[in-house]
This record gives C-alpha cells, sequence and structure tokens, in this order.
C-alpha cells in the first residue's frame, strides 16, 4: 500500500513541472499579447 | 447594351477614385500614394495584404512628409528614442496609430522583406506598438520611419517616447496565483482522508495520516510566505504607519493578516501537537480566493492610456537656426534665446517671441479657444500653439520644462494622483470590521479564562479565522470589476475600479464648453436668401479657402462640390469678415456692420452676411452642434447635481447654454490653470468635483477633480491625463452611468450586510471553540462564494434593468 505515497509523490513532481512550465511562459511574455497571434495566423504562408 | 456607372474605388485603401485617380497594372488608385505603396508591395510580392482584407490600406491623400522626418537623421535624438543600442542593431518601440486590421499586422511584420536592414518587426496589435529590430549599417531609422509614413503607417513620435518606459509589467500576481492555486488544490486533495475518519490505531491508516499532514505543511509554507506576502508586508507598513501615529487609518489588510496568521498558527500548533485537525485546506483556499480577487482588480483597458501629458503632444525635435545653418535639435535641449523654425500645423514646444513671419496661432489646444490669434512681430507665443500658415522664426523666451502650458503640470494636483486609492467605504469598514473582530476575539479570550482556560486559545484563534472581511476584499473587486466591464462595452473606460466608487460619491459636475458639450468638428450651417448658384458658390469657396477663421472654414467645407479659383485679391478685417476679388468679382462676407447693411434688413439669427459685386445676396446662419441629447443629458443631471460650465471660449454661446445651467455657473474665458484652481476651491468646500472635458487644455482641471472624465470622438486617439475616457457618441448615457455606480456601491454594500450575517453565524461557532477543521473548510469558501455570485449577479441584474448591457 505504500506505493501511493510514492505516487502521491510523483504526482506532485509532475504538476510541478507543469508549475515550472507557466512559470516559463509568464516570464517569456505569452500572456503580455493576447490578440496578435490570432491575427498573425491568417498571414502565415 | 448600357454601360453600368460604376464608383470606382481604389484598390489601395477603398476611397472613391476621383478626376485625380491613377490607373495601374489594371487597378484603380485614388492617388500617387495608394499606387506607391502598391508597387512597393507588388515589387517585394506581397500582394496577400489585399487577400486578407480588401482595401486595407490606408488612405494617403494629402500626405506629404518633405523634411518632416529629418530630425531622425540626428545620433542623438535617434540615441534617445532607442531601448538598445549596439555597433550592429539597433531596437526601439514606435507607436502606430493607424495599425486597424489583420492586414496591417501582416503587412508590418514583413517588413524586412521591403527594407533591408530591417532585421525583425513585431507588432502589439491592442497597443498598436511596432517593436523593431534594424542593423544600423544598412538603413537608418529615418529610411524605416519614412518607409512607414509611406505606407501610410505614420509613427507618432513625441517627446514622450524619449523618456523610456521600460517599466515591464510584473507578473508577480499571476506566478502567486499559479502557485497558490497549486498548492491549494493538492492540500485540498490530501486533506480528504482526514475527514473521512482514519483510523489512527491502524498502523497504515496512522502512516497515512502524517505522511499526508506533514506533506500538507510542506505546501502550506509557499502559500503563506509567497501567496500571502503582500498582504502581510502591507499590514506590517500599516501597523508601523499607525504606531508612529503618520495616519489614522487601518489598511484593509492588517484584519486579512490577523486571519490569515491565525490560521498559519493555529494549524502549525494542531499539526506538531495534536498531530491532527489542521486547517490547511482553509487557509490555502482563502489565500486564492483573495488572489484572484485582487487580479480583478488589475484587469484594466490595455488599449488606452490615461497617463497621458504634454510629452505626449510636444514634438521630438524642431528646427534650430543657427549662424545661417539650420539643424534639428531635441526640443528638450533649448535653451533661452535660441532661434527656432516653425513649419505650417507644427506645435510650439517653448514660451518663444516671434522675430520674423505672419504667425497665425491656433490655441485651442491650450485654452480651447477655437479662433486662431494673430501675434505681430516681437510679441510672446506660447508653447502649445499651433501655427497657421507660413513658415515662422521664434525666439525662445524659457526653456520647455519652465514654459507657461508645462508648469501646469509641475502642479501638486497632478503628482498626488496615485494616492486617493483607499476610498471612503473600504477605509471605514475595515476600521470597524478590524476593532470589532479584536473585540469579539479578545473577550472571548477573557470569557473562557474565567470558564475553561483550555478553550481560550482555541476559541480566540478561531474568530480571528472565520471573521474574514471577505466582503470588503471580494464582492468588491468583482461588482468594481463587472461594473468596469459593462462601462467598457458601453465605450465609456474606467482606468481602475476604485473610480466607480468615486463616481457615486460625486455632488458636483463640471462641463467643459468647446469639444465636449459640441461636437468638436462640424457645426450647423444654413443659408437663407436668394439662392446662389454653382459658379457663385466656387467664388465663395475660392475666398474662404484663404481664411483660417474658424467660420470661414465652417463655410468652405460646406460649399463641398465647387471648384477652387485663385484669388486676386484677398483681406481679412480682424474680427468683422473677409472681402476678395475672385474671377474679377467682388466678394464680402462678415458682419451685419462690416458689410454696412441696413438696421431694417438685419436679421437677428444671421452669422455671416454675404455681398457679391456690393449685393446683399444672403446670410448663412451657423450653430455649433451641441452633442446629441444634450438637454436631457443636463436636465436630468440637474436635478441631483450641482452642474457648472467652465469654458475657455468666450461668451458667445452663453444666450443657448443659459437653458441648461444657471447664469452664476456660467464661466467663461478660463486659462487651464484658472480652471484647475476653480475646481481645487470647489474641494476646499468639501465638494467631491467630477470634471468633464477633452484637450490638453483640460488636463489639469481633469486631474485636480475627484473624477476627471475625458470625452473624445475616438476613444483610441489622443486623451489627455484622466481617470475615465468617455465615447462621445454615448456621452447621453452619461446619467445612466451616474447611477449604475451609485447602484454598484449598493451592491457592496448589500454584500457587506450578507458577509455579515455569515460572520455573526460563524463567530457564534467559533466562541464556544468547537470549530473543526471540516467544518471551517465547507463553509469558509462556500460563504465567499456565495458573497461573490450575490454581488455579481445582482450587477448585471441592475444593469439590464438600466438598459445598459
Amino acid at each position: 500500500m505504500s506505493i501511493i505515497i510514492l505516487l502521491v509523490i510523483l504526482a506532485l513532481l509532475v504538476a510541478g513541472g507543469f508549475l515550472l512550465a507557466f512559470f516559463w511562459a509568464t516570464d517569456d511574455g505569452q500572456f503580455e499579447d493576447t490578440e496578435t497571434p490570432a491575427m498573425r495566423i491568417l498571414g502565415d504562408d | 447594351m448600357s454601360a453600368v456607372l460604376e464608383k470606382v474605388i481604389c484598390h489601395h485603401c477603398g476611397e472613391n477614385c476621383q478626376e485625380s485617380g491613377v490607373y495601374f497594372d489594371d487597378k484603380n488608385f485614388c492617388c500617387v500614394g495608394c499606387k506607391a505603396v502598391y508597387e512597393i508591395l507588388s515589387d517585394k510580392d506581397l500582394c496577400t495584404y489585399y487577400d486578407l482584407n480588401q482595401h486595407a490600406g490606408v488612405s494617403l491623400k494629402s500626405k506629404n512628409f518633405d523634411g518632416k522626418f529629418e530630425y531622425l537623421g540626428i545620433n542623438e535624438i535617434v540615441d534617445e528614442l532607442l531601448d538598445f543600442k549596439s555597433n550592429n542593431l539597433h531596437k526601439l518601440n514606435l507607436y502606430l496609430p493607424d495599425v486597424h486590421c489583420s492586414s496591417c499586422v501582416w503587412l508590418l511584420e514583413n517588413l524586412q522583406k521591403v527594407k533591408k536592414g530591417v532585421i525583425s518587426s513585431k507588432l502589439n496589435f491592442t497597443k498598436k506598438e511596432l517593436e523593431l529590430a534594424y542593423s544600423p549599417n544598412d538603413t537608418s531609422l529615418k529610411e524605416i520611419v519614412e518607409l512607414l509614413a509611406t505606407l501610410g503607417y505614420e509613427p507618432l513620435i513625441s517627446l514622450n517616447n524619449s523618456a523610456k518606459n521600460v517599466s515591464k509589467k510584473s507578473n508577480k500576481l499571476l506566478k502567486q496565483i499559479a502557485v497558490t492555486g497549486f498548492c491549494a488544490g493538492n492540500i485540498m486533495l490530501l486533506s480528504f482522508p482526514e475527514y473521512f475518519n482514519l483510523d489512527l490505531d491502524n498502523a497504515v491508516d496512522a502512516q497515512y495520516q502524517s505522511f499526508f499532514l506533514y506533506l500538507n505543511v510542506l505546501l502550506a509554507l509557499p502559500v503563506f510566505f509567497y501567496g500571502a506576502s503582500d498582504y502581510l508586508k502591507g499590514a506590517y507598513i500599516s501597523l508601523k504607519e499607525l504606531l508612529a501615529k503618520n495616519t489614522k487609518i487601518l489598511s484593509v489588510d492588517i484584519p486579512i493578516s490577523l486571519g490569515i496568521s491565525a490560521l498559519f498558527f493555529r494549524s502549525l500548533y494542531e499539526t506538531f501537537f495534536n498531530h491532527g485537525g489542521a486547517y490547511w485546506d482553509s487557509l490555502a483556499g482563502l489565500v486564492l480566493f483573495l488572489l484572484v480577487g485582487k487580479w480583478t482588480q488589475t484587469k484594466t483597458f490595455e488599449f488606452l492610456s490615461f497617463e497621458r501629458n504634454y510629452k505626449s503632444y510636444f514634438p521630438l525635435a524642431v528646427q534650430v537656426a543657427s549662424n545661417k545653418s539650420t539643424d534639428y535639435r531635441s526640443v528638450e535641449s533649448l535653451k533661452k534665446g535660441e532661434v527656432m523654425l516653425i513649419h505650417n500645423e507644427e506645435l510650439i514646444p517653448a514660451d518663444a517671441i516671434l522675430t520674423e513671419g505672419k504667425a497665425y496661432i491656433d490655441y485651442s489646444f491650450v485654452t480651447g479657444e477655437s479662433e486662431p490669434i494673430r501675434i505681430n512681430e516681437g510679441e510672446l507665443i506660447y508653447a502649445g500653439g499651433r501655427q497657421k500658415g507660413d513658415n515662422i522664426c521664434l525666439e525662445v523666451q524659457k526653456e520647455v520644462s519652465q514654459s507657461y502650458l508645462t508648469q501646469l503640470w509641475n502642479n501638486a494636483a497632478l503628482k498626488k494622483n496615485e494616492v486617493k486609492q483607499d476610498t471612503k467605504l473600504s477605509a471605514a469598514f475595515s476600521k470597524y470590521f478590524t476593532y470589532i473582530t479584536l473585540g469579539i476575539a479578545i473577550s472571548t479570550g477573557i470569557y473562557w479564562q474565567f470558564n475553561d482556560p483550555t478553550l481560550v486559545w482555541p476559541a480566540l484563534t478561531a474568530v480571528l479565522m472565520v471573521a474574514c472581511p471577505c466582503a470588503l476584499t471580494l464582492s468588491m473587486p468583482f461588482t468594481m470589476g463587472a461594473v468596469m466591464n459593462i462601462f467598457g462595452r458601453n465605450n465609456f473606460y474606467v482606468k481602475n475600479p476604485v473610480v466607480i466608487q468615486q463616481m457615486s460619491e460625486i455632488d458636483e459636475l463640471i462641463f467643459d464648453k468647446t469639444g465636449t458639450l459640441t461636437k468638436s468638428s462640424s457645426s450647423e450651417i444654413r443659408y437663407m436668401g436668394e439662392p446662389i448658384i454653382r459658379e457663385e458658390k466656387a467664388l465663395i469657396k475660392s475666398l474662404t479657402k484663404q481664411s483660417l477663421h474658424p467660420i470661414s472654414k465652417i463655410i468652405f467645407t460646406n460649399m463641398a462640390e465647387a471648384d477652387i479659383f485663385k484669388a486676386d485679391y484677398f483681406y481679412e478685417h480682424k474680427g468683422a469678415g473677409i472681402e476678395g476679388f475672385v474671377k474679377s468679382k467682388h466678394i464680402k462676407l462678415g458682419s451685419a456692420n462690416f458689410l454696412k447693411i441696413p438696421k431694417s434688413e438685419r436679421v437677428k439669427e444671421a452669422s455671416v452676411y454675404l455681398k457679391i459685386d456690393r449685393v446683399l445676396k444672403g446670410y448663412f446662419v451657423i450653430k455649433p452642434s451641441y452633442r446629441e441629447g444634450l438637454s436631457e443629458v443636463l436636465t436630468e443631471v440637474n436635478g441631483e447635481y450641482k452642474t457648472q460650465l467652465l469654458s475657455g471660449d468666450n461668451s458667445k454661446d452663453k444666450k443657448h447654454l443659459k437653458g441648461f445651467f444657471e447664469t452664476e455657473n456660467l464661466h467663461f474665458g478660463l486659462k487651464p490653470q484658472e480652471k484647475l484652481d476653480f475646481i481645487a476651491e470647489l474641494q476646499n468646500q468639501n465638494k467631491n468635483v467630477m470634471m468633464l472635458g477633452d484637450g490638453l487644455n483640460d488636463a489639469g482641471a481633469l486631474g485636480q477633480s475627484d473624477v476627471g472624465i475625458a470625452i473624445s470622438e475616438n476613444a483610441q486617439a489622443f486623451t489627455p491625463a484622466s481617470d475615465a475616457i468617455m465615447d462621445a457618441a454615448k456621452f447621453k448615457l452619461l446619467p445612466k452611468f451616474l447611477l449604475f455606480s451609485k447602484k454598484a456601491v449598493n451592491i457592496v454594500k448589500l454584500s457587506f450586510l450578507l458577509s455579515l450575517v455569515y460572520n455573526f453565524i460563524c463567530i457564534s461557532w467559533a466562541v464556544t471553540g468547537q470549530l473543526s477543521p471540516v467544518v471551517a473548510a465547507i463553509f469558509m469558501p462556500l460563504s465567499s462564494i456565495s458573497v461573490v455570485l450575490f454581488a455579481i449577479v445582482l450587477t448585471h441584474i441592475s444593469a439590464k434593468k438600466l438598459k445598459l448591457v
């Protein structure tokens, strides 16, 4: 049954990875301009 | 077969092609400029531009940049604009007001195909900002800007650009929400087993229980130290100020921090001494709610700027003449005694004396007075005036930062803007709330001290924990956020939620006249008398073209379909009228006295009489056109508020406005500083003042007033610093906006009441010392959510009733 403990820790680590990815995205400016990319796609060849 | 005559439409910009149209490559263009753009685009194989949006281009009629961007050749000026500079890379941001559709995005981001040397260009559509990187070895900023202008996206480069504001939006709050959300979700999940009564005598169950409990402690640490850090810091600072007796206001951070800390330390105690029954999930949920509430408060209308000062209007550089040569110099480096050269339509950046040329100065920007003023050589011209006509030479008298107009911005009123954050409502609430909560907590503690000392701390902390000011910190931002959105849908953009509360506290409304009550562009014009034939219209048009007087301009634009001839003779009699010869006919336009009209033939409503070859033909009636619904708006607000008019213009419209305002409340001929002082005087009498204005001349008054609303025909265009921007077309909704703001505040008060009921129930539970973690975990989020829902639903219902949604 102690497998649950391991799984909980693993789950937390995976979720923590997503949290880090979110941090990276905010720092990279992904949420600063949410309108232009939608228009940019129209012109891509 | 008959040919159908179709309107010929420009392939580039979609305007009608008239005789001046150009035919090229099987396509029609309205002017050479549009054709040139088409040529550039087709040459570089960029015609997808036209596939994305038909007629996507910006009309290039009457655009001429001869020498206009000459100053961008000066290195010092370019350096001021650059965000980054190295030997082979320059980076900067340009504001392009003409960006309007997806084709613009496409074209501007393909700039490197059009211009060699451009390394990358990235457009932010909402902010209309182009992020540009180029290699200074292959091209120059001047060339790029000229290309942009040719394409129809003339960048707006003002003094403001040089004051680099690299204050990048901090993402701290977003990150705090992410961390807290992550922790809160996991804590709630891990707390579940606890609520199902684990059998602690069973070794397996006991092992899990302590594992989950200590994992929760670990997860709660970032919530407390990172997520809640701003509240704790805020409370600490506020407490320090309070103890130093600098202020009497209790910031709302104090009761919040009390609750959060009580939860945290009580849970620590429960975890490490009792091995169970901790409130970690309540803590994380509370902090998450608080942060989300705060986030809704920070949302603003990004595409608008509420902070424009004179720097956004002033040019960056001006031509300076010295020792027979002229060169461009940054406006800020202008010194007393230097001679500057001002061209037609250019803004004068510093107080100066006219030394050469004919000056017609349009001060509408500064004073609201719409007639250009004739200035003679040797007279002083104030900064902010715009030259109409020929080139003039001016000798600088004061540096830019010292001039009459810019002095207005050194006024303290415009700097304290940031301070008026706490409103009466929230300040009062947080004060009473804190004292009452503390009072209950302490008396509970004292009571148990005498009856059952083991319950002192559980009961005392429980009171602090459940008595969270969630109404103030949640219902307020959510309600105000909803109101802001509803206002935004009606093209009324509020700077922040605090403005809505201030709107509800207003008791005097102050209006500006020109551009606020009247439309800035058109006037109503009627011609009475003998009909004028097409040929005569041409004569009148040709003559009025010569004059800069606003009435001449109105007549000129209304003779639309006529041709223009050269006037052989033209003379403007100041304050009387104009006369001249066109095609050897004598034409005279002007006041009754000027045209020597006999008393019997005079008409009361006439503004301008017309004589052709000394024969009276008729007269024009010109009325400034007032905004739609003006009389309804003013009658409606007059009942509830005291209304006054402050105008920089002369009192010629007094008669008309008498119907709407008390005569003693009409004030004409006021300078910007006088408007500001007027409002400050009212505030000294403890009045809450709302000012509605438009131009830079009102900027001081808008800044001084409690709520300054800038009215604009086009909200995206330039508006002075203000608390809110209103689309002129929605002016008739003003009474509704005011009413809605009052309702919103009432809704917040109602939700205060609701949360007080919750608090009453919770606290009566807590004082008995029986608050279990499960009850707290269910009851606290439930009360927060229901209060928020209550507020939002009520806001939308009352918006519907007012027909704002």
